[in-house]
């Protein structure tokens, strides 16, 4: 809400400045986000003028020669471009030398005339961002020669708040100059005016369905209304400064009357309405058509200001079309009325319309002051544009508002919350000052009643945070809790994603964050089934929850290679979202990326693109030492992935992910050339061993042996392998493949596998007959197991 | 007899001296020491001498003995240093060739960082992470923390919606109520992670991260918050000259609620008040909704927004950077 400090000043005296209001303001928790000068430049030098005369320069041209009275029989003569110079009207002149603008004016020359001066808009002056036309003003408003800067009201500053949910009260000028007067040394001033004496007996019948939403109505009919009059200047500036657009007079007044008490109020054009109002709520195939020029169907759940014939607004949100006060209009009905918070939260949202009026209901206005705000707006109403009053008409429920409420209080409760010292004599001040009614039942148990306008207090807690607040937070000393809680080990899984997160970084591997959501697309790139679907995207690209790491993982892949990176190795560690049957789980994945060269260009190693056994190698290494896991990597074709390439992640019976290179077709789609590699875990099935148990180290020496062995092409490795770790032989502690060769010296359907097998005893020095036996066990179990003989 | 052992002599110490290599040497060292060499001929021939010269001409052969053995011994040192040298010359290296290395090594997201270090401050103050669902329920996410639907604080919170009537959390504030509904007090939680709004501009976007915090006691108080964001704030900027703010605010799930706002000094001078968190006391009412009463426990609460630490720490202007995921940015941060 932004509101000016001029109109501020009028409701609250006050001896700090407009910069020490914001801070003030800010720091009783009505966030001041900024406080602007209404126009960086000065505009004293800039006065009305009356235009005399307005002749064009030349033929064609769309500038013209006016001349300019100034009074006291000063005359200026200036060439202006506006295409409309008002004649009746006085019109802002700034003379030569005036620093608006951005700039100082000088005296120009066209085609001979000598312009001094110009005439402004309100954009020359820096008081609106665009507009075209020349600031004018009637000449019974202002006189010829005078600064502009009384008529506007200049200079001002526009405080710009930054309101919280629970403070409705505050969404006015008065409500902040209410909560300005709660410091010393500032006083409130209210601007109520005697009530309206009626010029006849005019009434409108007002019945109430929904009482429990809105339990009071009141309204006048005023007639022979002036509509076309013009809205008095310190109005429309006002409107202005609160970013409210001026209208007509009418709706101005009810908008300033908004603004000033708090009060949304809504003028009808009588003539549009029949035989009275109704508040009720709307009908299934009713609708109505709004000011805004939209069309809403209602429904019981829609609370609506009708007439005998037709709903004319949403109650509290906004009016209809029809019923709306134009310059024709010459009859109107003036509505104030008090609706429930809830009766209109979320109707407003459900039809996107967020008005000035739903955001006061919503939060609550004071139900105290709808009949002194018709008032006003009365008042107000009767001198701009005349008329003859009717009678106040009002419908109140018998189901009586909200009787103020009362709060049990305990004032040492302030100090035990808050930490600090206060007694108990300024806590009390405190409350007074705030327009509570205290009774002390006890000393240690008051009796508090709250005002009508304090929607927002009904616990006892409520205020001890007005007591804070207006003491001021930054006054409670500061302290350390202290230790009461449990000692306990570090969580283990967070333990773990940390190491892995180091273990990977070390490994080249750069962590990046993506949005959890994804297109369709991607999602689907991955994964068939399951998918957990946004019901309000923001777009296309993020409708879908991911079902993998993986398929967030090729944007940011995609963006670096177009970024002419030929190194890239990603990973993230993040949720990742699947649907089974109605449940929605979540999973705690890791996935890395690798993409490019394996290395950086070497002046000693041949450059190597990346391919499954660099990503195996990461993967293996980085579980292996952080989780220290064992893994059965076993293939199989995944959705997504190379089916040549494509394998399922063990340890032990459980599969805890895939590992693989990325499908070519999948990458043609995403426009990647080249390969890329990838795996990913569920993290969530990793457990961290407690303490691991130390086994003895053997003093005795080792015996290496290493052999080639010729197999079938079809054989795999892991096969090969396993021919040999399942015998049982104790003295056999390491064997690792070293060696694949295919070509020279072996038949074309076989390769040849070469393995170092590693001895050690841990009670002797291992003679070679001993090793030779075991030798011998292996070879003839690799025969007869995968085929393997001893190549020549 | 005598001038041959001087002949012997000077030859061998030519010999000596002219071995250009070991192998050289060991030659010479046979020539005159083997079984049939000259100087083992030379104390053969001691035995036909006559009786009374033996014990002289023995004694100048044995010192030719000694001189020679001793000669080969400094030689074999000259030659295998003069060696070594070569092999230490040959060895030079241009130290200043690239370390033989597979890549540079890669970087945490500075997220991560930022959240590791917020966490390991809260660690030693004897806060235990904990973490929930990001896919949360309406309960959980708004009416527990004392937000019923219409509340107009939902109106700060545009929220994402999934299938099945979930919705994905606008804040990390959810896990205080699954912790308090599992465990019971003294709790010190703090609640890192990924939060979600309908939201996409310069500076919103529509996921990011927050840090929430929950300290449950009995005496707990707004004085004693207010000493554990003191330190805080201080520890994670490195800085005991930052100013902080404590300004009256609202949530529904606290009650007294502030914001706080930090002051940093830079050459430029002063910077403008940021607002960097929000906290306080937690509301009577969520404690009784998680059945904690109230009159025995009260606790305070604070949430803080990650990116926006993040980017005060390490003077990164736009926020959307931290998910666009460029290597020349994340490259930056290290581990």
């Amino acid at each position: 809400m932004k509101i000016s400090e001029n109109w501020l000043r009028e409701f609250v005296s006050t001896n700090l400045s407009a910069e020490e209001i914001a801070e003030e303001l800010t720091m009783l928790g009505l966030e001041v986000d900024s406080v602007k000068p209404i126009s960086r430049y000065e505009l004293c030098g800039v006065v009305w003028g009356k235009v005399v005369e307005a002749t064009p320069l030349k033929q064609e041209s769309n500038l013209k020669v006016c001349s300019i009275d100034l009074g006291k029989g000063s005359t200026k003569t200036v060439v202006c471009g506006a295409e409309c110079v008002p004649r009746g009207l006085l019109v802002a002149y700034a003379a030569s030398g005036t620093n608006i603008v951005g700039e100082k004016l000088d005296k120009k020359q066209f085609d001979g005339v000598v312009s001094d001066g110009m005439l402004c808009s309100r954009e020359d002056l820096g008081l609106e961002e665009h507009s075209e036309e020349l600031l004018t003003i009637r000449e019974s408003d202002a006189k010829k020669g005078d600064s502009i800067s009384e008529a506007l009201g200049l200079p001002d500053f526009v405080f710009d708040l930054d309101l919280t949910p629970n403070r409705g009260d505050c969404f006015s000028v008065l409500g902040v100059a209410r909560e300005l007067s709660c410091l010393e040394g500032n006083a409130l001033h209210r601007n109520e005016n005697e009530p309206v004496s009626p010029d006849n007996n005019d009434a409108f019948p007002i019945e109430i369905e929904s009482s429990d939403r809105c339990p009071q109505y009141s309204g006048r009919v005023i007639r022979n209304v002036r509509t076309k009059a013009k809205t008095p200047t310190y109005i429309r500036e006002r409107l202005l400064r609160s970013d409210v657009r001026p209208i007509n007079a009418v709706v101005d007044i009810t908008n300033y009357v908004m603004l000033e008490m708090g009060q949304p109020m809504h003028a009808f054009d009588f003539s549009q309405l029949t035989e009275g109002i109704i508040v009720r709520v709307g009908k299934h195939g009713e609708s109505i058509k709004l000011l805004d020029g939209k069309s809403i169907d209602l429904s019981p759940d829609v609370l609506v200001v009708a007439d005998h014939c037709k709903p004319v607004a949403l109650a509290g949100i906004m009016g209809g079309e029809l019923s709306a006060v134009t310059e024709q209009t010459r009859d109107i009905f003036l509505e104030s009325a008090f609706f429930e918070p809830t009766s209109l939260a979320g109707a407003a949202r459900s039809f996107g319309l967020q008005t000035d009026a739903s955001t006061r209901f919503e939060r609550g206005v004071d139900p105290a002051l709808h009949l002194s705000a018709l008032e006003r707006a009365t008042a107000l109403i009767s001198e701009v544009c005349g008329g003859e009053v009717g009678l106040v008409c009002s419908s109140m429920s018998d189901r009586e508002i909200k009787p103020e409420k009362s709060v049990e209080f305990r004032p040492n409760s302030v100090n035990k919350k808050l930490g600090t010292n206060l007694s108990l004599s300024s806590i009390l001040k405190t409350l007074e000052l705030l327009s509570f009614d205290v009774t002390q039942k006890s000393e240690m148990l008051w009796q508090v009643r709250v005002p009508s306008f304090r929607f927002d207090i009904s616990s006892e807690v409520d205020l001890v945070e007005e007591i804070g607040r207006l003491s001021g937070y930054d006054k409670i000393p500061s302290e350390l809790p202290k230790l009461s809680s449990i000692p306990r080990p570090y969580p283990a899984d967070q333990e773990m994603r940390e190491g892995i997160r180091r273990a990977l970084v070390w490994r080249s591997f750069c962590e990046v964050i993506t949005y959890s959501f994804i297109s369709r697309e991607m999602a689907q790139s991955f994964t068939d089934s399951g998918l957990v679907q946004l019901t309000n995207p923001i777009s296309s690209e993020m409708a879908f929850m991911r079902p993998s790491i993986i398929s967030s993982l090729i944007n940011p892949l995609r963006y670096n290679i177009n970024r002419q990176k030929d190194q890239i190795k990603l990973f993230e560690l993040g949720k990742v979202f699947k649907k089974k049957g109605e449940k929605i789980t979540e999973e705690l994945h890791l996935a890395a990326v690798s993409f490019g060269h394996a290395f950086r260009k070497q002046w000693d190693l041949d450059p190597k693109e990346v391919d499954f056994f660099d990503i195996k190698a990461d993967l293996v290494s980085v579980l292996g030492s952080i989780c220290n896991l064992k893994l059965d990597i076993i293939k199989e074709k995944k959705l997504g992935l190379h089916p040549g390439q494509s394998a399922i992640i063990y340890t032990g019976d459980t599969e805890i992910g895939i590992i693989g290179a990325i499908h070519p077709e999948v990458l043609d789609r995403m426009a990647i050339s080249g390969s890329v590699l990838f795996f990913e875990v569920n993290l969530d099935l990793l457990r961290l061993d407690g303490a691991k148990e130390y086994s003895p180290i053997s003093r005795f020496p080792i015996v290496t042996r290493d052999i080639s062995v010729v197999v079938d092409k079809s054989i795999s490795a892991k096969l090969c392998l396993s021919a040999v770790e399942k015998l049982d032989l104790p003295n056999l502690k390491d064997l690792q493949l070293f060696d694949l060769y295919t070509g020279q010296g072996i038949d074309s359907e076989k390769k040849s596998f070469s393995i170092s097998l590693i001895f050690q005893s841990s009670s002797s020095t291992l003679t070679d007959v001993e090793v030779d036996n075991d030798m011998n066990v292996i070879l003839k179990n690799l025969e007869e197991e995968v085929g393997a003989l001893l190549r020549d | 007899m005598a001038p041959d052992i001087d002949k012997i002599h000077q030859e061998a110490m030519v010999a000596i001296d002219t071995a250009a290599s070991s192998e050289e040497l060991e030659k010479t060292r046979i020539e005159y020491l083997g079984k049939k060499g000259k100087i083992t001929n030379l104390l053969k021939s001691l035995g036909v001498l006559p009786a009374e010269q033996r014990p002289l001409v023995g004694k100048e052969i044995n010192a030719l003995k000694k001189d020679f053995i001793q000669s080969v011994e400094r030689r074999l040192n000259f030659i295998q240093g003069e060696s070594l040298k070569e092999k230490i010359q040959a060895e030079d290296l241009d130290i200043s060739l690239p370390g033989r290395y597979f890549s540079r090594v890669g970087s945490a997201h500075p997220i991560t960082l930022t959240l590791e270090r917020i966490q390991s401050i809260f660690r030693n103050a004897g806060f235990l992470p904990v973490s929930g669902p990001e896919i949360e329920t309406d309960y959980y996410n708004f009416e527990a923390l004392n937000i019923p639907a219409h509340h107009p604080a939902r109106a700060m919170h545009d929220t994402f919606y999934v299938d099945g009537g979930y919705l994905l959390r606008t804040h990390t504030s959810p896990v205080q109520i699954r912790w308090m509904e599992k465990t019971s007090p003294p709790i010190r939680v703090i609640a890192p992670g990924r939060v979600y709004r309908c939201d996409y501009d310069q500076t919103h976007s529509p996921m990011f991260h927050q840090v929430e915090g929950l300290l449950l006691d009995e005496g707990a108080s707004m004085s004693q918050l207010k000493g554990l964001l003191d330190n805080f704030l201080k520890s994670f900027f490195q800085r005991e000259d930052i100013k902080i703010r404590y300004r009256p605010s609202y949530f529904p799930f606290t009650e007294p609620s502030m914001e706080v706002d930090i002051q940093l000094k830079s050459s430029h001078g002063l910077s403008d008040w940021l607002e960097v968190m929000g906290c306080g006391m937690v509301n009577p009412v969520v404690l009784t909704n998680v059945g904690i009463d109230p009159e025995e426990f009260t606790g305070f609460a604070f949430g803080l927004g990650v990116e926006r630490l993040a980017m005060l720490y390490y003077g990164i202007s736009d926020l959307r950077q931290f998910f666009v995921n460029d290597l020349e940015f994340i490259g930056q941060f290290g581990s």
